[in-house]
């Protein structure tokens, strides 16, 4: 049985690029006070030791159980990238807890974790060990790979040949030739065209039919319709809305944001 | 099955582990990994010397070309038979560039695996490993060098030859706590790296290497040579190359940094590892 779970996860990001004086000054002003006002990105702050930080996510408590397919949904810098991050623990949150159990995969990014200089075989073997895939098994696996990827001759010629969207199908076969008991995503299946996005869709529904978890960030839900049967809508690092997909989505597409508790504005504690 | 190679696999945590364990686990789990960086270390190797005509025999060739040059000129210079002084002079290169190739590739060992510690929960003590790899590699081609230095000049090989293996062992195991912990410092603070440059450059100078500690009797104080880390982490495998036991003071003083190092170095893992992605 694999689930996550998060207890009052705080991310708390601290900027080093001698920011502190110019943003001194207007620091507060945009998120405190009765009239907030919503800008995009996270909140900026300061921690307990008085350094600028961005708060990535703000005390996010869930639970993510067997056969939940999520869409985290949100703006840009709502937090969607952060979430996912301290689920695949990559990032150990500055506050709260995070209890997971399971295989994790994760495919963040996937076409950057390839050398463009390599031919497609080679990046299958490159990303594939990343992620955990022995060498032995990946060649058992390249038949399907090929299959999915569909990139014919191009598997031979360097990764810079290749367009966005040519990494994705590779990223995305690679990704998903083992099946995890929990895959994450961030933002992956957008790039692909049309074709291949219905080709993604899906297999990962058929990675996804029995007892596992899937979780994908999205600009895009009307691609998620399908494959996920829950939403989190997040807005500026806080869960603004959790519950079915098609419900969330609409809040997502009005705009509507209004998380049920009042975003508080962050304590400049002394 | 494929225990070693579950990369990005979080295993149940149902128990809270500590910090301590964290990073224990971490350097224990980046060595299971070998696999996956031994093929990293390779394809970077590759990917530097890619479309060239020689691949990585380029490195053989700059290397046997500065030390032909280097050796020349001081030969003369110092007056000394090129057959003693040849092999005296393309080791103790062969093992600088080794040593200075680590500690100028250190600082920047988490920034530049930023996208893999941003996308796979893996050990970042694999991109340490994966460094000191590179750099053994590297330092494999230039053997060649000194393999045919030796057989030109001509080196006594004895028993004490042998020593050499542990010695590079005992130089890898103190190569990857340097690394580890320059990688944390450096991640943080961005001027470290120009920092090693500079102190690098001054101990190319003061450590013997194109001259010999005889050369200086008389001259300076021993104190100044045997005070000097780097000169014992060359001699302890300068001397077994040149058939002879390193001095017992080498030997010593190794063995302590390499212990008294992974101790610091672990303190600070413990501390600031759940920092390192953070810092990127």
């Amino acid at each position: 049985m694999s689930h996550i779970l998060l207890d009052r996860v705080s991310v708390e990001i601290p900027i080093y690029s001698g920011l502190d004086r110019s943003l001194k000054l207007n620091l507060f002003r945009s998120a405190g006070g009765g009239a907030v006002l919503r800008s995009a990105g996270g909140i900026i702050g300061r921690d307990r030791r008085n350094r600028i930080v961005v708060r990535a996510l703000d005390d996010v408590t869930l639970h993510v159980e067997d056969g939940d397919r999520v869409a985290l949904l949100g703006r840009n810098g709502a937090g969607k990238t952060t979430l996912l991050r301290v689920m695949a623990d990559v990032m150990e949150p500055t506050g709260g807890r995070v209890q997971i159990s399971g295989r994790t995969s994760t495919l963040f990014n996937l076409a950057g974790l390839m050398d463009p200089e390599l031919p497609g075989y080679e990046n299958v073997f490159y990303a594939g060990g990343l992620i955990g895939i022995p060498r032995s098994r990946l060649k058992k696996l390249m038949p399907d790979i090929e299959a999915f990827a569909e990139l014919g001759d191009f598997l031979r010629m360097p990764v810079r040949t290749y367009s966005a969207g040519m990494k994705v199908r590779l990223g995305f076969a690679v990704a998903t030739c083992i099946q995890p008991d929990i895959l994450l995503m961030d933002e992956v299946i957008g790039a692909g065209d049309v074709h291949f996005v219905d080709k993604a869709v899906r297999r990962a529904q058929q990675l996804y039919k029995q007892s596992n978890i899937l979780v994908v960030a999205s600009h895009a839900p009307e691609l998620l319709h399908g494959l996920c049967n829950k939403a989190i809508l997040l807005d500026h690092g806080k869960i603004a809305a959790m519950g079915a997909l098609d419900e969330i989505a609409k809040r997502y597409a009005a705009g509507d944001y209004t998380s049920p508790t009042p975003v508080p504005a962050p304590q400049p504690t002394a | 099955m494929d225990a070693t190679l579950n990369a990005n696999t979080t295993t149940a945590q149902a128990v809270e582990i500590t910090a301590a364990q964290r990073a224990h686990r971490d350097i224990v789990d980046g060595l299971r990994l070998w696999p996956v960086w031994a093929a990293l270390a390779w394809h970077d190797i590759r990917i530097r010397y890619i479309r060239t005509l020689l691949g990585p025999l380029w490195i053989t060739v700059s290397m046997a070309v500065s030390v032909f040059a280097l050796g020349l000129v001081f030969s003369k210079i110092f007056n000394t038979d090129l057959g003693n002084y040849l092999p005296f002079l393309t080791a103790g290169l062969l093992i600088w560039g080794f040593i200075s190739g680590i500690l100028l590739e250190a600082a920047p060992t988490f920034s530049t695996a930023q996208l893999i510690i941003l996308s796979v929960s893996a050990p970042y003590s694999m991109h340490v490993y994966r460094g000191v790899l590179r750099q053994i590699i590297i330092f494999g081609h230039n053997v060649l060098v000194f393999v045919g230095v030796v057989l030109v000049v001509g080196v006594s090989v004895t028993p004490a030859t042998l020593l050499f293996f542990p010695a590079l062992l005992l130089v890898c195991v103190i190569m990857a706590w340097v690394t580890l912990l320059l990688a944390i410092v450096g991640t943080r603070f961005r001027d470290l790296q120009p920092i090693i440059t500079t102190i690098l450059q001054l101990f190319f100078f003061v450590t013997p290497l194109i001259w010999d500690r005889d050369q200086l009797a008389g001259r300076a104080h021993p104190i100044w040579i045997d005070i000097n880390p780097f000169y014992h982490i060359i001699e302890i495998m300068r001397a077994p190359m040149l058939g002879k036991v390193p001095p017992l003071l080498t030997i010593v003083t190794v063995v302590a940094i390499a212990i008294g190092g992974w101790l610091a170095t672990y303190a600070m893992f413990t501390r600031f590892r759940r920092r390192i992605p953070y810092w990127l």
